[in-house]
């Protein structure tokens, strides 16, 4: 496993929220090796989310729609009354132009859906903070 | 019970009542057969013919007709005093059951003018004056138990709907979360091939093999009744070689 690069990328920090543990854990995984971000904190709901964000300030949210408690509109939604406001990319299994419509109308900076290429995931996290 | 088979008993007692006029007299058979061929006409639009579903003033024209019928059924064997007065409670009912608010008023109507227009234009021997009292009495009780009848069965559709929707929503949920499952696990797979987690990927995919299940036998459950209504309606327009409605 590669450690962090030290680079004007390396240092954008990324927090995860996705109420699912193996999706957790592998993104965590990929994130790590990948090397070109930083992962800061994890959520397993989308209280615990708005909470990461307040204290961690991470550059970048992966965020997931269904989740227990808050789901990711709603992190949509109410990050939009805050600032500063990480760039938010959804990771979602539910497709279709609606709820990719809603996510980017609720304030979501990318939509990728669930079983993309791995790569892909990091490459568009990375993307969203050069 | 099908939609027709329901009708039967409403067609058995008005056939009841024209054998009975077979073994009574007088007999007038013009009347019989004039109220026998409007019945039968009255009987057979409500049997094959469509239109009168979708059109609620059309709906009344066989149970008017019926109506008509009976009248004529009774003149044809003394008038108020052949016994046919309660075979007017059949458009009635039939209209508690099947039809609106103000079809049951106008065949309600059309009934007590049965029952006391021959007063007016015939009067006594064959309608006396005792059949202002009877159809007033008959009209206002069947009117009230018509009127309940469809109040009834307003409420119990009423209750179907709302069963419906609740029932609806729940598998809608239901749908949706099993679909998750589904689409985390093998999220998980694909993310755990692509770092070599072969134990990982293949306990996603086992469970996801398992929602998936799971989401074809509620799915199945719940089209069962649908699904034999379909193969029933298709046997029988196999049978009749009619498209299944």
């Amino acid at each position: 496993m590669s450690s962090p690069v030290e680079s004007a990328s390396s240092t954008s920090r990324v927090v995860i929220a996705d109420d699912n543990d193996g999706v957790r854990v592998l993104l965590r995984t990929l994130i790590e090796i990948d090397g070109r971000l930083r992962l800061v904190g994890e959520a397993t709901d989308g209280r615990q989310a708005l909470e990461l964000v307040e204290a961690e300030q991470p550059d970048i949210l992966l965020l997931d729609l269904s989740m227990p408690g808050l789901d990711g509109l709603q992190v949509l939604s109410e990050l939009r009354r805050r600032q500063p406001t990480p760039r938010v990319l959804v990771y979602s299994g539910f497709s279709g132009p609606d709820i990719r419509e809603a996510a980017l109308r609720a304030g979501a900076d990318d939509f990728l859906l669930k079983g993309v290429e791995p790569s892909e995931i990091v490459d568009r996290l990375a993307r969203l903070v050069s | 019970m099908t939609h027709s088979l329901s009708r039967l008993p409403f067609l058995g007692l008005l056939v009841v009542g024209f054998v009975l006029f077979v073994f009574h007299t007088p007999r007038e058979w013009p009347y019989f057969i004039a109220a026998a061929g409007i019945s039968a006409v009255a009987c057979g639009a409500l049997a094959y013919v469509k239109w009168f579903e979708v059109n609620s003033f059309a709906a009344v024209l066989p149970p008017l007709a019926v109506v008509l019928s009976i009248a004529l059924l009774r003149e044809g064997q003394g008038g108020g005093l052949s016994g046919f007065g309660a075979l007017f409670l059949l458009p009635v009912l039939w209209v508690a059951f099947y039809g609106t608010r103000p079809a049951l008023g106008v065949v309600l109507v059309a009934v007590l003018t049965a029952f006391w227009l021959p007063i007016v234009l015939e009067g006594a021997p064959h309608y006396p004056s005792s059949q202002w009292r009877s159809g007033g009495l008959l009209v206002l009780i069947v009117g009230m138990s018509g009127l309940a009848i469809q109040q009834l069965l307003i409420e119990l559709a009423r209750e179907e709907d709302r069963r419906a929707v609740a029932e609806l929503q729940l598998r809608k949920i239901s749908a949706y979360e099993l679909h998750d499952d589904v689409v985390q696990n093998l999220t998980v797979a694909q993310l755990a091939i692509a770092l070599g987690d072969g134990d990982r990927a293949r306990s996603a995919i086992a469970k996801a093999l398992e929602v998936g299940q799971q989401i074809v036998e509620n799915l199945l459950a719940a089209e069962a009744p649908k699904a034999g209504r379909y193969v029933t309606r298709r046997s029988e327009s196999e049978d009749t070689g009619a498209p299944p409605s």
